[in-house]
């Protein structure tokens, strides 16, 4: 199947001003090179350590941040180059959920409100018609319509979390970009959510790109796992592929460091000395060169090309 | 140290909250407990109780004992228990911003923990400190005992309250949730960090996490915590391999597994109750797949299973019986 989204070398820099001119001193490099592909129904799951540069490669893709360069097709549209009205227009095929239910909801609004708005910004519907689609929009995400007339703090934080996914899911996207959207669950309701994602995907056939630091939320759902270190991806697979056989020597210390819910598993643990370095400031070379146990000569001097190493299996590494 | 019929009550302007509700624990030497339960369960108010550090206005902490060192810590008055805390007790906090002020150089922070609880001198704190950080795995760490709490990031942080914490060699250390702020990789050096002291000098270790997978990889037993009192302790082969109670049982299933793939995830339908209006029965009823008529009237007692395993629910009392 082709692919509904094709991000090519997308970078995001963020300046970093000094003085009361506000003089540029330099950049931070939050996203530097980013190339992926994403089919129709799939889902990308994105992970990596705090500041890495996910959250911002979403934003980016979505346009609600600028990117410094790159291209973004969608369905073969350069969404890269749509000016602001066409940008509008075209939002309603691209949506996102964020970490945070509550931050992300108006608190003076009740659900209905919420949930109305983008619709009546961006559809023409009679009246009864918008009220009947805010009434399946909360059934779909397994909420009654007497909720609609609630205000958010009256919601659990797996409700509104659904609220956040009705939202979403209002105007009909083809494409959402899910940030951290069961980070802040605890694991009794971070599951619900996570099924009714994985249920709304089959029966919308949704195109997903899931953000998150917890690399058992990202097997559960993802059919194709990216792994990004200080801005760049380092290493992009199908799920089943990474999870088998990681190569990248970072993606192999991250998958040892999570902690398994298991007492009888016995592990190999590489356990990575120092900290991430500065986005400001990266490291020459492979910019993860300053942790890595395999490091060699070449790898603090020159960057390592992104490379297929198998069909679908795509890396960054001197070693491959 | 052990922890007998710990209750803790807040005045809120909605009502009185019993937060912790008849919580026994027992530590022992060189041992890790793990104290797991979702948020607002109660887990840091009862470490906090036990330290003695909640606000004394708005909070009521009563126990039948809380025993450290054959010591009754209840009894004491509060200048003999800062005598203690930090001294024989230690605690490690999520944020640890929270803890160090951010206005004094982390090296004077911790020196001043060795000069008043070890009397010590002060360039012989400062050699102390500068070792310590050494240990707990900071680079430079003169140069670093120079710098504020803001410079560091967030490991760097987390570990120099692991010093800290450890400065006098505190024979107990609670742990609440100390690395759930951090990233994994960071997470498991701050746990290897803190098996390694343990290992050498013999601390017993309150661990409070929500993380199952921190408890299996820490812990030798573990209590589970659900709306302010236990509902199931075991040691930590047993818990997992054989869990008892309904909500144990959901929790291990509603995780997403990095092993295999799993089609659809368990959960727990609903949500804790408001800590103003727990069910009168079961506390857990609402949310239970097996719940019988009788679990909305009766309270379930903690039931010994024999071999350190105690379950609250009525079907493991009544086997019991
Ligand atoms: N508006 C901004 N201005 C300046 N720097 C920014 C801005 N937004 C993000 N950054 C920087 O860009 C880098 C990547 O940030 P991003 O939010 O994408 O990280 P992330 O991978 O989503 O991390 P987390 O897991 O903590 O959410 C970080 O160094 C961050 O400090
Ligand atoms: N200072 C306080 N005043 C009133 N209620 C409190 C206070 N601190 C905690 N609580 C309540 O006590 C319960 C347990 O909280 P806590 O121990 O912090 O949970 P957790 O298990 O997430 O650590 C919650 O319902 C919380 O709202
Ligand atoms: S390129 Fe070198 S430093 Fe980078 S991951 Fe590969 S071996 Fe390690
Ligand atoms: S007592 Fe009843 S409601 Fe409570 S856990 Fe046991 S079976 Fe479920
Ligand atoms: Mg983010
Ligand atoms: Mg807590």
């Amino acid at each position: 199947m082709s692919a509904l989204l094709e991000v090519s070398q997308l970078k995001k820099y963020f300046p970093i001003r000094k003085g009361i001119f506000g003089k540029q001193v330099g950049a931070v490099k939050a996203v530097d090179g980013v190339s992926f592909n994403i089919k129709k129904g799939e889902t990308l799951g994105i992970v990596g350590e705090s500041g890495c540069g996910k959250s911002t490669t979403g934003r980016a893709i979505l346009r609600l941040i600028e990117p410094t360069e790159g291209e973004i097709l969608f369905n073969g549209t350069n969404v890269s180059r749509l000016k602001p009205e066409e940008l509008r227009r075209f939002r309603t095929h691209m949506q996102i959920v964020f970490q945070d239910p509550f931050a992300s909801l108006d608190p003076k609004w009740t659900i209905q409100k919420i949930l109305e708005e983008p619709i009546r910004t961006h559809m023409k519907l009679p009246e009864a018609e918008v009220k009947d689609k805010v009434a399946n929009l909360l059934e779909v995400v397994g909420l009654s319509s007497y909720h609609a007339q609630r205000y958010p703090h009256e919601f659990s934080g797996g409700q509104r979390q659904r609220i956040g996914v009705a939202r979403a899911l209002a105007l009909n996207p083809e494409f959402i970009v899910c940030d951290e959207p069961v980070s802040a669950l605890d694991v009794s309701i971070q599951s619900q959510v996570l099924n009714l994602m994985r249920d709304l995907q089959d029966q919308f056939s949704l195109t997903y790109m899931l953000i998150s630091h917890d690399l058992s939320v990202v097997r559960f759902i993802s059919t194709q796992v990216g792994v990004m270190y200080l801005g760049r991806m380092v290493e992009l697979a199908s799920t089943k592929e990474l999870f088998r056989e990681p190569l990248h020597p970072y993606t192999k210390a991250l998958m040892s460091a999570v902690p398994v819910p298991d007492p009888d598993a016995t592990k190999n643990q590489i356990v990575l000395s120092g900290d991430v370095p500065n986005p400001s400031s990266p490291p020459p070379g492979c910019t993860f060169h300053t942790r890595c146990s395999m490091a060699n000569e070449i790898c603090s001097c020159e960057a390592p090309e992104w490379k297929e190493v198998s069909p679908e299996h795509f890396l960054a590494c001197h070693l491959y | 140290m052990k922890v007998l019929d710990l209750k803790t009550e807040f005045q809120t302007p909605a009502g009185v909250v019993r937060a912790v509700d008849g919580i026994n624990l027992t530590l022992y030497p060189g041992e890790t407990l793990g104290i797991v339960g979702e948020s607002g369960c109660g887990k840091s108010v009862t470490s906090l109780s036990i330290m003695g550090l909640l606000p004394k206005g708005q909070s009521r902490v009563s126990a039948q004992e809380i025993k450290f060192d054959g010591k009754n810590v209840l009894a004491m008055p509060e200048s003999q228990m800062r005598q203690i805390r930090g001294n024989q007790m230690a605690m490690i906090f999520q944020e640890p911003m929270t803890s160090l002020n951010p206005v004094f150089k982390i090296g004077n922070q911790i020196a001043e923990a060795l000069q008043f609880h070890l009397k010590m001198k002060k360039t012989e704190a400062w050699k102390k400190v500068v070792e310590l950080l050494r240990l707990v795995g900071i680079p430079r760490p003169e140069a670093i005992a120079k710098e504020y709490p803001h410079e560091l990031s967030g490991g760097m942080r987390q570990r120099v309250m692991i010093a800290m914490a450890m400065a006098c060699n505190p024979s107990v250390l609670i742990a609440d949730e100390p690395t759930t702020a951090l990233d994994v990789t960071i997470q498991a050096q701050i746990l290897n960090l803190m098996r390694k002291l343990q290992a050498e000098k013999g601390t017993a270790i309150l661990l409070i996490t929500h993380d199952l997978g921190v408890v299996a990889e820490m812990c030798k037993g573990v209590v589970v915590m659900y709306a302010g009192q236990i509902v199931e302790e075991a040691e930590v082969k047993e818990l997992f391999n054989n869990p008892k109670h309904p909500y144990t049982k959901g929790l291990l299933a509603s995780l997403p597994r990095l092993d295999g793939s799993q089609d659809r995830l368990e959960s727990i339908p609903g949500q804790v109750p408001n800590p103003l209006n727990i069910p009168k029965g079961c506390r857990f009823a609402p949310r239970c797949a097996i719940k019988m008529d009788r679990c909305d009237q009766l309270k379930p007692e903690l039931a010994d299973l024999g071999h350190r395993h105690y379950c609250r629910c009525l079907l493991c009392q009544e086997e019991d019986s």
